[in-house]
């Protein structure tokens, strides 16, 4: 997807940010607490059946539509709801086969994915899964009418513009090639591909039910009462039986977060929605009978600092160096009540092209005042620096300004709200700097680069904040993508990002993390960095001992 | 009467269209795209142009205003943004009868803790028990509803198990005796203040002097010589009340996870879903303009000098 007008990147990201955002400023784990592998999590290691799994949520899902999906209420559905052709195992960031029956075979010019897929699947209605099913869902987002958040995404496949402007006809990308496999070309070679099939909006759904989708996943719709629930059954006919293995799940809505943790501590849910809330923090931690039922797990994303290198002085390379040597990392993390841990470059570990090398500066008054003065600004100057108005940004905010006066650049730290922030970030001209971050679409730095920092996302309403544009990383960037390997793309990508450092573009300050509490009685019970539940795998310990 | 109608319907018609202009231009000023975080803040630009075009915000604002008062004569509210295919009436009305029965109750707490609270408290004023009403009346009146929501929860809910921590349905009563009072916890300090101040003054009052000559018992005195004479003021603010609570009471419905028009109106909010926005106000305006029509009108009964 290289030659894809970037600006990618979901929605969805915006809105975990934000949950993610809620969960930082109140945990207080360490990137060294977090679970890898497969632990059997909570509760027993030997999986039961039946029984109900309760769930809450503050707000209602705005959709069961997974082309148009971006919040989180309505991604943890989709992975109920339906199958992907590939979706994230336990609590890696690993890929596997779901509705495929293998990896994607990749022709040796990395243009054309080959997808066969997995024998015997059915549709809820008993109808059978097949190549058109699936050809129709990935054609759906990319037409105007979806109005897909997500749709580019799949602007590197084979003919996606010419299918936008005329969605009656063909997309010649992606075509059927017998009734199980499916055929994909892109435009040039992306290994990260693989990974916008396991996103939820890839979910595979019925042909022509898009009005009502009918899915193949482990979970059915039983209702949906707006302001009050969602119920979904256990899909008895599922492909991986025995799982799933709760009969039920119940998905409680409009309950607020601080009463959800309340409800999770009573028994009266197995799991939260929302973000356990900031107040309520010292609650969880402190709670010795919680500390069975609490995870914490590195999620792969970065808080970072914007300079605008269109608008002076930022246009100058000196004044952004010298801000670079601004910060004290380990004192921000304390602010957010370590939840995190301190970045050594810009991509978050776990990620395709992180590096453990430190491509990063370390605080140094003397030297970033040495650089202001060669700069011409022996006296620092005044500048802006926006943020979103929600926590953790209101904690950092402050303490950016104070390290900044330190060297002399006089801050006025504006703390505004979401939308505003972005009409006024991703217009040229407008921001000076910005406090920010990114949460991996998928474990790839391609993610990153593209959309933050790609010279086809500085543009406006990009998410280019810094208007930086280097031909040499992007070129990097799409080797990258077109490496045979995982190791030659994290050598890239490590070029890449000391190139992209070097010109200081953003000051990358941690790397988050998200902490979850889950009730006495699930058993299972593992984060997804990537995904949101895996209720599939996730059972109560009050269920029987076989089905 | 008649006149009196006649002169209050339109007065009515008119504020209820201002508050319906006003609601629909804020919602237009203030900043953030409904289009943008409908899409996503990441979605490509054609995606919000496209989003843009299929909810008419690329017409001009008067057009896009003459389509909604068009919409609103046929009772068409719009369709919500947010929240897919779901016509803003349906939502509203889907969410009206939740809030009805909050508004009811928390009128009656209101009623039932502030004004014996009042009499007790004007019958020796100066004394503890006026003192204490006074203190409590201002606790009641600076505690934030939804800490007094959350702390109700925590021990009524979580620590003694009387009452069901969220949720609503039957037996619907048991998911609003907490929110109610906790709504009418609040507003009873005013009326307790209200009962107070009025019940002073009728007690100065000749009247009063005369029936105790009389030897009448206190009680007598204070419940049907002065109460009397109080309870106009208090109907008038019971029935603003009722009219105010019935639009959504965004805080406690949102604490307590009510899913009434307060809950609506504050997702609506936060997704600058502008046609659930405008319609809730809209509601609102009407409830609070109809009550008062219908205090104007009590009071047009009792009293000819209002008639006029």
């Amino acid at each position: 997807m290289t030659q894809s007008p970037l600006r990618r990147v979901s929605a969805r990201r915006a809105v975990l940010g934000a949950l993610l955002a809620g969960t930082l400023g109140v945990t207080a784990a360490c990137a060294g607490n977090s679970s890898t592998g497969s632990s059997a999590g909570g509760g027993g290691t030997e999986p039961r059946y039946g029984d109900t799994m309760t769930v809450a949520y503050k707000s209602d899902p705005k959709t069961f539509d997974p082309a148009v999906c971006y919040d989180a209420t309505c991604w943890n559905n989709m992975r109920m709801m339906y199958d992907r052709l590939y979706d994230y195992t336990g609590d890696t960031m690993n890929i596997a086969a779901q509705a495929a029956a293998d990896m994607p075979q990749v022709s040796a010019d990395g243009l054309t994915y080959t997808i066969k897929l997995r024998a015997g699947m059915t549709f809820t209605d008993g109808k059978p899964v097949t190549a058109a099913d699936v050809v129709y869902s990935f054609d759906r987002i990319l037409d105007p009418a979806t109005k897909s958040p997500v749709a580019s995404f799949w602007t590197g496949v084979k003919g996606a513009a010419d299918y936008a402007k005329n969605p009656g006809g063909d997309l010649a990308g992606i075509s059927v090639v017998d009734d199980s496999t499916v055929q994909i070309v892109l435009t040039a070679p992306n290994s990260s591909f693989k990974y916008v099939l396991a996103m939820p909006h890839a979910s595979i759904i019925e042909k022509g039910t898009a009005a009502k989708p009918v899915g193949s996943g482990p979970f059915v719709l039983d209702h949906f009462t707006p302001g009050s629930e969602i119920v979904v059954n256990r899909n008895e006919k599922y492909w991986d039986s025995p799982r799933p293995y709760v009969n039920k799940v119940v998905e409680k809505l409009g309950v607020d977060p601080h009463v959800q943790l309340l409800e999770l501590q009573k028994g009266q849910i197995d799991l939260m929605g929302d973000p356990i809330p900031a107040a309520d923090y010292l609650t969880v931690s402190n709670d010795a009978s919680l500390k069975a039922q609490t995870k914490t797990i590195v999620k792969p994303s970065t808080y970072y600092v914007t300079m605008n290198t269109q608008m002076k002085p930022f246009d100058n390379p000196k004044v952004r160096e010298a801000v670079s040597y601004a910060f004290d990392r380990s004192f921000l993390l304390k602010l957010v009540a370590g939840q995190g841990q301190v970045a050594n470059e810009y991509l978050p570990p776990g990620i395709t092209g992180y590096t453990s090398d430190k491509l990063v500066h370390d605080q140094d008054i003397a030297k970033a005042k040495q650089l202001l003065a060669d700069a011409g600004y022996p006296n620092g100057f005044e500048t802006t620096m926006y943020s979103w108005n929600t926590s953790p940004w209101t904690a950092l905010l402050p303490q950016l300004q104070q390290d900044l006066a330190k060297i002399g650049i006089k801050v006025d730290a504006q703390p505004i709200q979401q939308s505003a922030f972005f009409d006024l970030a991703a217009t040229p001209n407008k921001a000076p700097m910005t406090l920010t971050f990114w949460v991996a679409d998928y474990p790839d730095g391609s993610d990153f680069y593209q959309a933050l920092l790609s010279c086809a996302a500085a543009v406006p309403g990009g998410q280019n904040y810094s208007f930086y544009c280097n031909k040499d990383v992007d070129d990097l960037v799409n080797k990258a993508l077109a490496a045979s390997t995982v190791e030659d793309a994290n050598k890239i990508y490590a070029q890449a990002t000391a190139k992209m450092l070097a010109d200081n573009p953003v000051v990358p300050l941690y790397y988050g993390s998200k902490t979850e509490v889950f009730g006495k009685t699930v058993g299972g019970y593992h984060s997804q960095p990537i995904w949101g539940w895996d209720m599939t795998n996730y059972w109560k310990t009050t269920g029987s001992a076989s089905r | 009467m008649s006149r009196f109608l006649l002169r209050r319907v339109p007065q009515a018609i008119i504020v209820l269209f201002g508050v319906v202009t006003l609601a629909f231009l804020l919602t237009h000023v203030v900043p953030g795209d409904p289009a943008r975080l409908i899409a996503g803040p990441n979605a490509s630009a054609a995606t919000v142009a496209s989003i843009h075009h299929e909810l008419g915000l690329d017409r001009s604002l008067a057009y896009q205003y003459g389509k909604f008062l068009l919409g609103l004569l046929h009772f068409d509210l719009g369709t919500s943004f947010a929240l897919q295919n779901t016509p803003v009436s349906t939502a509203i009305l889907r969410a009206l009868p939740v809030s009805a029965a909050l508004a009811v109750l928390g009128v009656l707490w209101e009623a039932v803790l502030g004004i014996p609270v009042g009499i007790i408290a004007a019958y020796r004023p100066g004394k503890l028990a006026d003192r204490a009403t006074t203190l409590a009346s201002l606790v009641g009146l600076s505690a934030p509803p939804f800490w007094v929501g959350l702390l109700l929860l925590y021990l009524l809910a979580f620590k003694f198990n009387l009452f069901p921590l969220s949720g609503y349905e039957a037996p619907f009563i048991n998911y609003l005796i907490l929110p109610s009072f906790t709504l009418g916890l609040g507003g009873a300090a005013w009326y307790a203040r209200l009962t107070r101040t009025n019940m002073l003054e009728a007690l100065r009052s000749p009247y009063v002097q005369m029936a105790r000559a009389k030897g009448m018992p206190e009680r007598v005195v204070l419940l049907r010589h002065c109460l009397r004479n109080v309870l106009s003021p208090l109907l008038t603010m019971l029935g603003m009340d009722l009219g105010y609570f019935l639009g959504g009471v965004v805080v406690i419905e949102s604490v307590f996870g009510l899913p009434g028009v307060g809950k609506l109106t504050f997702d609506a909010i936060g997704t600058l879903d502008v046609p659930m926005i405008t319609g809730a106000v809209l509601f609102a305006a009407f409830f609070i303009v109809v009550m008062n029509l219908l205090v104007d009108l009590a009071y047009a009964l009792v009293d000819p000098r209002v008639r006029r």
